[in-house]
């Protein structure tokens, strides 16, 4: 028992900040073990009788058969905000959950780990790259432990976050880990992502390739980039929705600029402003793009 | 039966079970099979329970059984004997009655209970109705099924005012079943206000609709807004799910198993069709994905572990092959999306929908439509070489698809509909052997190179092409394009008689044409460059009249200025020109460029009329507004003697020299050779010839960047004023400054510079003659031969035919003879060049005896009689050529113009004319005659036998006079010794 005692005490400091959870986890003997969820570890949850930390006792993951933890208050409802693109919301609620409950990541998409990476997730659909850029490089000290749905997620988050650091070489690293080399060419005009991954995360990708083409000067494949962020999965995700269709304006207003008489580039300019003004913009469009909302004449088809 | 026993406890009779309103009603399901049963055995109870049972069960037909026989046995003084309450047996044959869709009949009976068994105050609370206030509900449901809506709303306003207690009924149901209510009943606003209320913030306490609920409600006004034929519907819907989008979210799977999904899909559809292109867009993004289903439901199983129940698993075994399918709600949704985007305008946003599905979609019900989407959306975006292989995939895969006969249609017209004419014309010539003469695909074929032609500024290809279609196709549907391009093709040629005849036919034919304000413009302008201004003032008087709101009319108007202008109608050009500045000022920015040339015209004719003010106030205004324009040079020089006048003579002179530098640091140079041109032609009258040459040799202001055109130009400026006979006193070492510019010159990139240019270094290399000079003046020739129909076109074949023909050498006689014919071919309308190429021609044939075909081109020459300038060469020649032949009849009419006046006094060629006449008569045997040619040839010519061209041909006149003399024994001639043959 010594030893034993001798680690709870050394977790102590590590115990979660917030009201610690209630429960329930059913050893692969049968034994039921009631208590407060203190902390979790490597290898397993540390439980104690009372919510205070007192008696308390590490039950490893591999002996648990069965677990019910109860869920922190206010988690439902952040996560529906989440879910919902109440990002602003979502994101005040995650970033406390975290620090509540950091002392449990290393239970894998356990309450620590995922208020992490849904805090993460609420960086990313407020724009705020940068920031989530400097948070995903803290978590490293004390890696999330996610199962494999929760790693999708992550690997998307990382996506973003080299993007908010401009590092290209990077950016283009991490985008070939997803593409699909041996697609054959003749149905592409690109190399397509590949096929097992979810259409959110597609949709992602083929923002960040369109963000690296457009860097590299290469506006036409970037534009193909963007529409597909913007359709892949159904334009769901409203903030890769939001970035890709002005990041798509910008070209087709420059380019429709460059070619005023070219009724089909002013024609992409023009929908691709009214999609941003009214699904993205909350009825608003940058200053500079009014001009493309201004309804095109049919015209002959020359004189 | 009438022995049944009547119970007073019916109120616990009833708490077996009412069934509470819904106002939405699941699917009933299949009735359970009724066991037989012996209705007239059960009392009250028994019946009520049966009902209850039967109901539960969804039997409606067999409930009824139960519930006919309760009140007809119990119903007579129900409301004396039970109460209210029993209202209930009325409600619950109107409930089976309305799942058997018998709506009359269920009206009628929710009726009954509802208004035969109320809740009067002093009911005691064991005897009340519990589904009065529900029966109002059902009444006001059935009523809008059956389409009675404005009743319906009567029923669900009550409803709404006594509402059935908490729990009893589903509000949330109830305010989107009333919402869809009032907007059939067109009363969508208050339906809206309704549904809104739903997502407004709940009391405290109060229990917040689920989100599948809110998503319900928010699809009910979907479909309103979606019905909409307001033009603020659409804004509506975004400002809605703006406001309370974010306020709810429903699961992917609970999306898909409330069939969310699929309502989203038909809403977006309808969107689209509604033109509500970006509603649908965003509908579609609410609908959760197949992959997002999937996660959720592995979410959910992982919840669950160790023990996922077995619907689970398979509703995630469905996810999954959901993933891969090739058919479904989800392909349908994403076609749809490409569909909305593209009636958007956005094909690239279509094209990756598309794309997606050339990679998902080998094979399928939907393979046929994405392969030709995005073989569409790849031509909109200009991926020709992608579009031309899923358009042969397509072909191959889809031979006898209805969309098959488009695919060629749609590349050719997408092609040429988006001024991508190149790809156009690449694709229709392509497209062309293989299409039937006379077929629909033909003439679209046919149009598109005629009319890409066209476009592609080829108009001497385009001319045939066009003339050809007209009159292959006269009812094309493209008639209107093909017929005005053809005029416009022949301006384009400057053929202006051959223009304006189409532009009349085309005039007469399409009075009412999109083209035709545009025709009558070009009308005039084909009289105006035919010098027919007076016909041009009355087609532009015509265009003013018939479309006096003609976008170009202010061009047409300044066009009739410069007409007047011609004619010397100054007053009347001036009134035209006032006019077509009001009206290019009042069309704004986009006519700056006709309103700056009015402006160069009012100044000209201002000048003309002698109104120097004027001259100066038009000046100004143009500096003002039009500085930087395209006629900056030509109005400082128009205006130069009024600003002279006015004591700003420098002032335009500087101006004149920053725009020429101006134009001298652009890109391409355009305008720098006019205003050049202007420039040194005002500076010699303003600063004389040598200042203009020191100026020309330090124009730039140093460290100025210029272009090779300005360079070019300056140079040439130089080469000019050094040339110009007129000021060679002042330049005594011009010969050498010449050579020493041309050489300069020959430094350049040939295709820096203007045709102008080029013909002048060739024409001085020419002059050199030199072989290895004639051979770079051909290259530099070339150069403008390459460019096509320039002003220039006619001096470089010349020169070039020139150097060929005087070379001498056998390769270059078939050369040169080609260069002559090109000349007498491309060269109609330069007759003293054709002249010069015929008779160049005619002597590279004489000189090597080909006699034929000399006499073939000389021939040609004497017959037309604008050729003057070389007839006696040309008959001389043209003898000679007979008479190698053995065509003496023919040569002795040739030689008979040389023994009279005017060709008598050419003695180059009368003389041997004369004799060579003489000799063939005297092979005809008229020995008379030929000795009377040969002494009139003596007696005339006798002095010119030192002549260095007649002289051997007199001598040979004199003997032969001696021997005709004597065998025609003729009298000796007293002057005979005066011409040297006695």
């Amino acid at each position: 028992m010594r030893p034993l005692f001798l680690a709870l005490f050394l977790a102590l400091p590590l115990q979660a900040a917030g009201d610690p959870l209630p429960v329930m986890a059913v050893t692969t003997s049968g034994q039921r073990n009631p208590g407060f969820l203190l902390s979790a570890e490597a290898d397993g949850l540390v439980i104690s009788a009372s919510p205070q930390g007192g008696n308390s006792a590490k039950i490893l993951f591999a002996n648990i058969q069965e677990l019910n933890v109860e869920e922190p208050k206010g988690w439902s409802i952040a996560l529906a905000r989440l879910n919902a693109g109440n990002y602003a919301d979502a994101e005040t609620d995650f970033s406390k959950f975290a620090e509540d409950y950091a002392a449990l990541i290393p239970w894998k998409d356990g309450y620590g780990s995922l208020a992490r990476l849904y805090h993460f997730k609420a960086l990313k659909g407020l724009g705020k790259f940068t920031e989530l850029a400097t948070a995903m490089d803290r978590q490293l000290a004390k890696p999330l432990v996610l199962g494999d749905l929760s790693k999708i997620d992550f690997n998307d988050l990382r996506g973003w976050a080299i993007l908010a650091k401009g590092d290209l070489l990077a950016l283009q690293s991490y985008l070939r880990e997803f593409e699909d080399s041996a697609s054959p060419k003749n149905i592409s005009l690109q190399p397509p992502f590949k096929k097992e991954l979810p259409g959110r995360s597609i949709s992602s990708l083929a923002y960040l390739r369109g963000h690296l083409h457009e860097k590299q000067q290469r506006p036409e494949l970037a534009l193909l980039d963007y529409h597909t962020a913007l359709t892949y999965n159904n334009g769901s995700d409203t903030m890769v929705f939001a970035t890709a269709s002005l990041a798509a304006l910008k070209i087709a207003a420059a380019q429709a600029t460059a070619k005023p008489g070219d009724a089909a580039l002013q024609k992409a300019a023009r929908s691709l402003a009214l999609s941003y003004r009214d699904i993205a913009g909350q009825g608003k469009l940058p200053a500079e793009f009014a001009p493309f909302l201004i309804p095109l004449t049919p015209e002959p088809a020359a004189k | 039966m009438t022995q049944r026993l009547r119970l007073l406890t019916l109120a616990a009779v009833l708490s077996l079970g009412t069934s509470t309103a819904s106002a939405q009603q699941p699917a009933a399901p299949a009735p359970a099979p009724a066991e037989a049963v012996n209705y007239d055995e059960l009392d009250l109870q028994g019946l009520f329970e049966k009902a209850g049972e039967l109901m539960e069960a969804a039997n409606w037909e067999e409930a009824l059984k139960p519930l006919n026989i309760l009140i007809k046995d119990f119903g007579e003084n129900a409301v004396e004997e039970y109460g209210p309450m029993f209202g209930v047996m009325y409600y619950r044959r109107a409930f089976c009655l309305k799942n058997l869709k018998r709506f009359d009949e269920a009206l009628a009976d929710y009726e009954v209970s509802y208004k035969k068994f109320p809740n009067t105050p002093g009911t005691p609370p064991g005897k009340k109705n519990p589904v009065f206030e529900l029966a109002r509900l059902e009444m006001g449901i059935i009523k809008q099924v059956t389409g009675k809506f404005e009743d319906a709303l009567v029923d669900y306003e009550a409803f709404a005012a006594a509402p059935a207690p908490p729990g009893t009924y589903d509000d949330t149901a109830f305010r989107i079943q009333a919402a869809s209510c009032y907007t059939k009943a067109g009363k969508a606003e208050r339906g809206r206000q309704l549904i809104e209320q739903l997502f407004q913030p709940t009391t405290p306490g109060a229990t917040a609709p689920r989100p599948d609920a809110l998503m319900r409600a928010l699809l009910t006004l979907a479909d309103d807004w979606t019905s909409s034929v307001s033009p603020d519907a659409e804004k509506e819907a975004h400002q809605f799910i703006d406001k309370y989008g974010r306020q709810f979210s429903v699961s992917a799977f609970d999306m898909q198993r409330f069939e969310f999904n699929n309502r989203i899909v038909a809403l977006a559809r309808k969107a689209a069709d509604n033109n509500q292109t970006t509603l649908a867009i965003r509908l579609i993004s609410l609908m959760a994905s197949p992959s997002d289903i999937l996660e959720d439901l592995q979410a959910r199983a992982q919840r669950m572990l160790p023990a996922v129940s077995e619907a689970l698993q398979k509703e995630i075994e469905k996810a999954t092959a959901e993933l891969t399918a090739t058919d479904g709600i989800h392909w349908i949704a994403r076609l749809s999306l490409a569909g909305a985007y593209e009636r958007g305008g956005n094909a690239a946003a279509a094209f990756s929908i598309y794309q997606r599905g050339l990679q998902q979609l080998p094979s399928g019900p939907h393979r046929e439509l994405v392969l030709f989407g995005a073989m569409r959306s790849a031509l909109a975006l200009g991926h020709m070489e992608f579009a031309q292989t899923l358009g042969d995939t397509f072909r191959k895969e889809f031979p006898s698809s209805k969309y098959a006969g488009n695919v060629n249609t749609m590349q050719l017209e997408s092609l040429f509909f988006t001024r991508r004419y190149d790809d156009a014309l690449q694709l229709a010539n392509s497209l062309r052997p293989d299409l039937e003469e006379k077929s629909a695909d033909r003439d679209l074929a046919d149009f598109v190179i005629a009319a890409s032609l066209f476009h592609l500024d080829r108009p001497a290809e385009a001319v045939p092409e066009l003339l050809k279609h007209a009159q292959t196709f006269p009812e094309s549907r493209f008639k209107e394009y093909t017929r005005y391009f053809a005029a416009s093709a022949n301006q384009k040629l400057k053929d202006w008689k051959a223009a304006g005849d189409l532009l009349d036919a085309f005039i007469k034919d399409f009075p009412t044409s999109e083209f035709a304000a545009f025709a009558l413009l070009d009308r005039g302008s084909c009289y105006f460059q035919l010098g027919d201004h007076q016909k041009c003032l009355d087609v532009l008087g015509d265009l003013q009249k018939r479309f006096p709101d003609f976008v170009n009319l202010d061009t047409g108007i300044a066009m009739r200025g410069d007409a007047h202008l011609m004619l010397n109608n100054n007053e009347q050009a001036e009134a035209a020109y006032l006019k077509a500045r009001e009206l290019a000022a009042a069309a704004g920015p986009e006519h700056a460029p006709t309103l700056g040339r009015v402006l160069v015209q009012l100044v000209r004719v201002s000048k003309a009329l002698e109104k120097q003010d004027a001259v100066i106030q038009y000046y100004d205004e143009y500096m003002k507004d039009h500085a930087n324009g395209l006629y900056d040079a030509d109005i400082i020089v128009s205006s130069i003697a009024a600003l002279k006048e006015a004591k700003r003579g420098p002032e335009a002179l500087d101006a004149l020299e920053k725009v020429i530098i101006r134009l001298g640091s652009s890109d391409t140079g355009t305008g720098v050779e006019e205003a050049i041109g202007s420039y040194t032609e005002h500076a010699i009258e303003v600063s004389g010839p040598e200042a203009l040459l020191e100026k020309l040799l330090q124009f730039v202001p140093e460290g100025t960047k210029i272009n090779n055109t300005l360079r070019a130009w300056l140079i040439m400026a130089r080469v000019d004023l050094l040339q110009n006979d007129e000021y060679k006193d002042q330049f005594p070492k011009r010969a050498a400054q010449i050579q020493v510019a041309f050489e300069e010159l020959r430094t350049f990139d040939k295709k820096e510079l203007a045709t102008y240019i080029l013909v002048q270094v060739g024409r001085n290399l020419a002059n050199q003659d030199k072989p290895e000079t004639n051979a770079v003046a051909i290259e530099w020739f070339d150069a403008v031969l390459e460019r096509g129909n320039t002003d220039h076109y006619p001096l470089a074949l010349m020169g070039k035919a020139r150097i060929l023909a005087s070379s001498g050498d056998a390769s270059s006689f078939d050369d040169a003879i080609d260069a002559f014919d090109k000349v007498i071919r491309d060269l109609k309308d330069k007759p003293e060049y054709v002249e010069e190429a015929m008779l160049a021609k005619g002597r590279l044939y004489y000189g090597k005896q080909q006699w034929k075909e000399a006499s073939q081109v000389l021939f040609d020459m004497q017959s037309n009689a604008a050729f003057t300038r070389n007839r006696p060469e040309v008959f001389a020649k043209l003898a000679r050529s007979y008479e190698e032949q053995g065509k003496l009849k023919e040569a002795l009419e040739a030689y008979t113009p040389f023994v009279a006046p005017p060709f008598e006094g050419y003695v180059d060629f009368s003389a041997e004319a004369r004799v060579r006449a003489a000799e063939i008569v005297l092979k005809q045997g008229d020995k008379g005659k030929a000795f009377r040619l040969i002494k009139d040839t003596v007696s005339r010519m006798h002095k010119m036998n030192k002549h260095p061209v007649a002289g051997p041909h007199i001598e040979r006149a004199k003997e032969l006079y001696k021997k005709l003399k004597v065998e025609t024994q003729a009298k000796d001639d007293p002057d005979e010794g005066i011409w040297g043959v006695r």
